[in-house]
């Protein structure tokens, strides 16, 4: 079974939000633009979305469905706290473990394009939202204080609390940060979950679509701070940047033998008809940088179109710090974090330096059943050899190689490396328990949803490597078959292979 | 039952070192010979014994080490680095000395030099460390039946080394060497990124062949900052286009001694037996040593199956992996090369390196259930029974000698 967020079709939900978006371009002149939350950088404090209807309004289901679109340009999901005002009463929703459901729309119309999704609560209390999460987050109001419940017949504000940064409970050692998020809002409604937590009965509470920014009051936690963030009317140019990131989320991933694309660095076909300079950047703005200052760009190289140049540049080097310095980004397409099936990842990578490069390729799984984005890489317990296959597409030669840690890149080399997920490990460090990563590949079971490209600056400084076409391969292969031709080789597995 | 026993031979003929001189018209030092090229009379010195004899004897000043051998028949030719003048190393060499087998035991003619150094250019600094397999190659027009992988530099040193071929119609014929070029070429800077370091490099060529042809295994050892052993699939049919096929890296599965993050089979020879499809390794197991020279100390055979060359476990997994080395038969250390009858060398050798195991011409196993594993040893510096006036003369007292396991 493929391994999923979004897996299973929801029979019998009925939809009545106001400003229902996606099901192609037709509809974007006409669509009511939503609210747009922005914060394009690092908030200093925790910010908190306030919608308050006139009066009470009177409600008769059983929870409350949210309908959002998040493009967030760090974390994999945004951690966000939600509660209500029944009454004079706040509720809030601050489970620390489980999940919520949630209705995730593709794009298409009618129920074909809607399904279920299930999203974590972390330990901290907060909802994790996925990365180009867009659709109803379903909140029980059985939820409600810790699983302890209320009764809500009416509701007379909601309140979404976006976290300024947090130490969640995911496996990685780096502080996750809410950066440059961009939080659309759609609608609020009061709905009736069936048994099988099918909604029915959409009760608006309030519908953004069309509506003006200040029906959204913004604020700092912080006593007397001001909000770093803004709301403000979704553009057209918005609404295309939505669309363009929904269809490329729900489009399949490229293929060439017996490769699956997950990361070609160029602009996804759905972005094709735009072409506007903001399209680009929303594109471009996936990668994030972490540890010493580095420098990338996505220009033309690699494989064929663009790739990605990672560079360490020495003048900026930092001695205060760990020489570590990474370039991460989360998987735009859905389909590239389905990696049942796969042997292994592979990627095209060019050295133009005379002496050897090196550079890691961390991968991290969304724990569906843990909530936990735990990472792997070739760094585990006794920094064991690792080994690597190498096609040089220059010399045709193939070859397999011991590395550690990080991979290792010969010089001049120009072509493919493969990496076999028997190598990868958990990090010692994670599978302790504070950070509780199980350390078992399961691909069928979770999703790989990001990608981590660390260097070491003492190894590696003034030195840039080009990275293309990240993918997946699915083929069992030789090292050259001139002694042995039953399997085939890298380079028939990539020219001529398939994805069984 | 394992057991280890040495196979006596250079006592056999030459039991008295001291006495050991004339016969033959070996190169300078060579053999029993104490004459040198010059024709002038170098004065024969002993070796530190303390252990078992070498399989042949010559005087200190000249290193006999990193032997390989193929037998045809009842002829053995062994492959192994001397100098070919007294204390200089600078004037190393590949020799063979041609083995025939009487009276239960291998005697060893004279000296003849295979491969020198170039005048110039990548072997120009040394050369050391050959192997030879049969088959059918042919380069510059020429035929050739016997193909020879041995280690070279540019580099009076011996460090970043590396692999070139040569060829000859007789195993213990004149040796043309491959074009100008090494066949494995290494450069410390590419493995390391000052670029200032040195490596030994491409060392340790062991050939087995494929298919009695020129497709043939290139074993070799690439030691940089990491220390991994290869298998590279070559065709040599034609010398003047080679096909180049996959170079792989080669696991250590098995291997317990060597920590978790060295993958090397230090000093590995490799050999085939097709009957068991086994991959044998003779390798060296153990270095304590603190004192020059820093070698090892024991050496061993190891077997895996050959797929062990093709071993990928793909896919996520928590399987233990599917092929592996075993270790078979005993270490040769000091107390088994311990001499079994003279109460004067009933310690063995310290410094015991550079193994290899006799095979038939394609790299293939004699027989199977037992194999005569070659092997160097050498004084340490400072041993008081070294010449006072040399500080060097450890340098140059490496011996070879033989001992049968069986499993």
């Amino acid at each position: 079974m493929k391994a999923k967020i979004v897996s299973v079709l929801l029979a019998a939900s009925v939809l009545t939000g106001a400003c229902v978006w996606g099901g192609g371009a037709a509809a974007s002149a006409e669509a009511a633009l939503p609210l747009v939350y922005e914060a394009e950088g690092k908030l200093t404090e925790s910010e908190r979305l306030t919608y308050a209807p006139t009066g009470e309004t009177s409600v008769s289901g059983n929870a409350l469905s949210v309908k959002v679109f998040l493009k967030n340009t760090y974390n994999y999901g945004l951690p966000v706290s939600f509660s209500v005002t029944s009454g004079d009463r706040e509720y809030t929703w601050n489970k620390k473990t489980g999940t919520a459901s949630g209705i995730r729309y593709d794009g298409a119309e009618g129920e074909n394009g809607k399904a279920a999704a299930a999203l974590q609560w972390n330990a901290m209390g907060f909802l994790e939202i996925p990365y180009l999460f867009y659709g109803e987050i379903l909140l029980p109001f059985a939820d409600l204080e810790n699983g302890a419940g209320a009764e809500i017949t009416s509701v007379s504000e909601v309140f979404v609390g976006i976290t300024a940064s947090i130490n969640s409970n995911f496996a990685s050692g780096d502080t996750w940060t809410a950066d440059g998020i961009s939080l659309y809002l759609f609608d609020v409604s009061c709905v009736t979950l069936d048994d099988d937590g099918n909604p029915s009965g959409y009760e608006e509470i309030a519908d953004f679509c069309g509506g003006d920014a200040d029906d959204v009051r913004l604020s700092a936690d912080a006593e007397n701070a001001e909000p770093e963030g803004t709301m403000r009317t979704a553009t057209e140019e918005d609404y295309a940047v939505f669309e363009a990131f929904n269809a490329a989320y729900n489009a399949a991933c490229a293929t060439a033998g017996d490769m699956k694309i997950i990361e070609n660095f160029e602009a996804d076909e759905a972005f094709s008809g735009i072409g506007s300079e903001r399209v680009a950047s929303e594109l471009y703005d996936k990668f994030y940088l972490s540890g010493q200052l580095s420098d990338y760009s996505v220009a033309a190289g690699g494989v064929e179109g663009n790739a990605l140049h990672y560079n360490l540049d020495s003048s900026v080097y930092d001695a205060g710090k760990n020489s570590y310095a990474g370039v991460h980004f989360n998987f735009a397409k859905e389909d590239a974090t389905d990696w049942s099936g796969a042997k292994g990842i592979t990627v095209y990578v060019e050295n133009t330096a005379d002496y050897l490069v090196s550079f890691a390729l961390e991968i991290f799984q969304y724990n569906l059943e843990t909530g936990l984005l735990e990472q792997y890489n070739l760094n585990d317990v006794g920094q064991r050899y690792k080994t690597v296959y190498a096609y040089n597409v220059e010399t045709g030669e193939e070859f397999s190689y011991h590395t550690q840690t990080f991979t290792r890149v010969p010089a001049g080399f120009k072509g493919w490396i493969r990496i076999p997920f028997s190598q990868y490990a958990a990090p010692a460090w994670s599978t302790s328990p504070t950070y509780g990563n199980e350390g078992v590949l399961d691909f069928d079971k979770n999703p790989v949803v990001k990608i981590s490209i660390t260097r070491l600056f003492n190894a590696n400084q003034d030195t840039e490597i080009v990275l293309d076409d990240i993918a997946l391969y699915y083929s069992d292969f030789g090292v050259g078959s001139l002694f042995d031709d039953s399997r085939p080789s890298i380079r028939e597995c990539i020219e001529s292979g398939s994805i069984a | 039952m394992k057991k280890i026993f040495c196979v006596l031979l250079a006592g056999l003929f030459c039991g008295a070192l001291a006495g050991c001189g004339g016969g033959g018209t070996s190169e300078s030092g060579g053999g029993n010979s104490n004459s040198s090229g010059g024709g002038s009379q170098e004065t024969f010195e002993d070796k530190i014994f303390d252990g078992i004899d070498a399989v042949f004897d010559e005087s200190l000043g000249y290193y006999n080490a990193y032997p390989s051998a193929i037998q045809e028949g009842a002829t053995r030719y062994l492959y192994y680095t001397r100098n070919t003048a007294k204390y200089d190393g600078t004037t190393s060499s590949i020799a063979v000395r041609v083995g025939t087998y009487s009276g239960g035991a291998w005697t060893y003619g004279e000296p003849k030099t295979c491969i020198a150094v170039s005048e110039s250019g990548w072997d120009s600094g040394r050369v050391f460390m050959a192997d030879v397999v049969k088959g059918t190659f042919s380069y510059g027009g020429e035929s050739y039946s016997y193909l020879m992988a041995y280690s070279g530099t540019d580099r009076a040193d011996g460090n970043d080394a590396d692999i070139g071929l040569a060829v000859a119609k007789t195993p213990d014929g004149e040796w043309v060497k491959v074009g100008t070029q090494p066949l494995v070429t290494f450069n410390s800077s590419e493995w390391d990124t000052v670029g200032l370091s040195w490596y030994p490099g491409a060392i340790e060529p062991s050939l087995v062949s494929f298919d009695e042809g020129g497709k043939v295994y290139l074993f070799y050892e690439e030691s940089e900052v990491f220390k991994s052993n290869y298998a590279w699939e070559l065709d040599l049919s034609d010398l003047n286009n080679i096909v180049k096929g996959g170079r792989k890296v080669i696991e250590r599965t098995g291997v317990s001694d060597l920590g978790t993050s060295n993958p090397l089979l230090y000093g590995g020879d490799f050999v085939y037996d097709p009957d068991s499809d086994y991959l044998f390794a003779a390798r060296e197991s153990r270095t304590t040593a603190t004192a020059n020279p820093i070698v090892a100390d024991e050496v061993q055979v190891l077997r895996s199956s050959m797929d062990i060359l093709d071993e990928i476990v793909q896919g996520p997994t928590q399987e233990e992996p599917r092929v592996w080395w075993e270790e078979i038969g005993d270490s040769i250390d000091a107390g088994a090369t311990a001499h079994p009858t003279d109460d004067t060398r009933i310690f063995g050798y310290t410094r015991i390196f550079s193994p290899c195991i006799v095979n038939d011409p394609y790299g293939r196993l004699l027989e199977y259930g037992s194999l005569e594993l070659l092997f160097t040893t050498q004084a340490n510096e400072g041993d008081e029974r070294l010449p006072a006036d040399r500080e060097d003369a450890y340098e140059y007292s490496q011996m070879i000698h033989s001992m049968v396991i069986t499993y």
